[in-house]
């Protein structure tokens, strides 16, 4: 199961990925950039600190996520990766393709307390 | 006759911990299934999630390649072996397991059998015209006896 749940920073949209992302969830992380990408924000993180599992199917997605930010002008970069997700990202190259620009991180730091509640969730 | 398979587990005095069928809606209900056997069974955090990795892909593969519906059968002897059958087309899988070519990561796929490759111990595939049998060996180290 994938929860995920959308805040605005001024680096661009955050999408915070909570559970798994594999190939029954991945369609979720397609229709919540369709839904970023048809209200204009191309800058894109993907937040997976809570995200516990991650497959070729994810690692898909966000591939194509990423491609779609990049059509359109923007960017799509990871961040917070630890485990076996760290792992897989590191494995199949893709951490290394969607690093997170320590530019973007200005900002992002802060402790998820301290961050914006959720606007919007999907899942 | 029936020709005598070695590598058949049973006969190879391998105990069955779990017999699954699964298809899309359910290949992470099962795939917690396995985590759950292979944590009874004391496999190392890190190897656990590696085991689960190339437990999925194979199962995700059966899925999107091999009909739509699978078999997964879990096995423990010193360590726990993975098989997972379907009954689709077959296919050759020489072009997916080079193990120092990663494939560019792509938006369509095509990087599932080499990434479970590269996160078991041991990955053996069969396929021919009447199905493809996966089979994935994790260790449990040291502390694998309870």
């Amino acid at each position: 199961m994938l929860t995920i749940s959308v805040t605005h920073d001024p680096i661009g949209s955050v999408l915070h990925l909570a559970g798994e992302l594999d190939m029954e969830s991945a369609p979720q992380l397609v229709a919540c950039l369709d839904d970023q990408l048809a209200h204009g924000h191309t800058r894109i993180v993907a937040n997976l600190e809570e995200l516990a599992f991650c497959d070729s199917r994810g690692i898909s997605a966000l591939i194509a996520a990423a491609t779609r930010c990049q059509r359109a002008g923007g960017s799509l970069h990871l961040t917070g990766a630890s485990g076996t997700v760290a792992r897989v990202l590191e494995i199949t190259g893709v951490a290394e393709l969607l690093a997170t620009d320590a530019s973007l991180t200005t900002g992002f730091g802060a402790a998820p307390s301290q961050r914006r509640p959720p606007d919007r969730l999907i899942g | 006759m029936t020709q005598f398979d070695p590598t058949d587990p049973a006969v190879a005095g391998y105990t069955l911990l779990l017999k699954a069928a699964f298809d899309r809606a359910t290949v992470a209900a099962v795939r917690h299934q396995v985590g759950a056997f292979a944590r009874r069974c004391r496999m190392s955090m890190d190897s656990l999630d590696d085991f689960l990795v190339a437990v999925n892909e194979a199962m995700t593969n059966a899925v999107r390649h091999g009909g739509g519906t699978g078999q997964l059968l879990l096995w423990r002897d010193g360590a726990l072996l993975c098989q997972i059958v379907d009954h689709g087309p077959g296919f050759d899988a020489t072009p997916y397991l080079r193990p120092h070519r990663r494939p560019q990561p792509s938006p369509t796929g095509g990087m599932g059998l080499w990434l479970a490759q590269q996160a078991s111990d041991d990955l053996r595939i069969h396929s021919d015209a009447t199905g493809t049998t996966i089979s994935i060996s994790g260790s449990l180290g040291s502390s694998g006896e309870p």
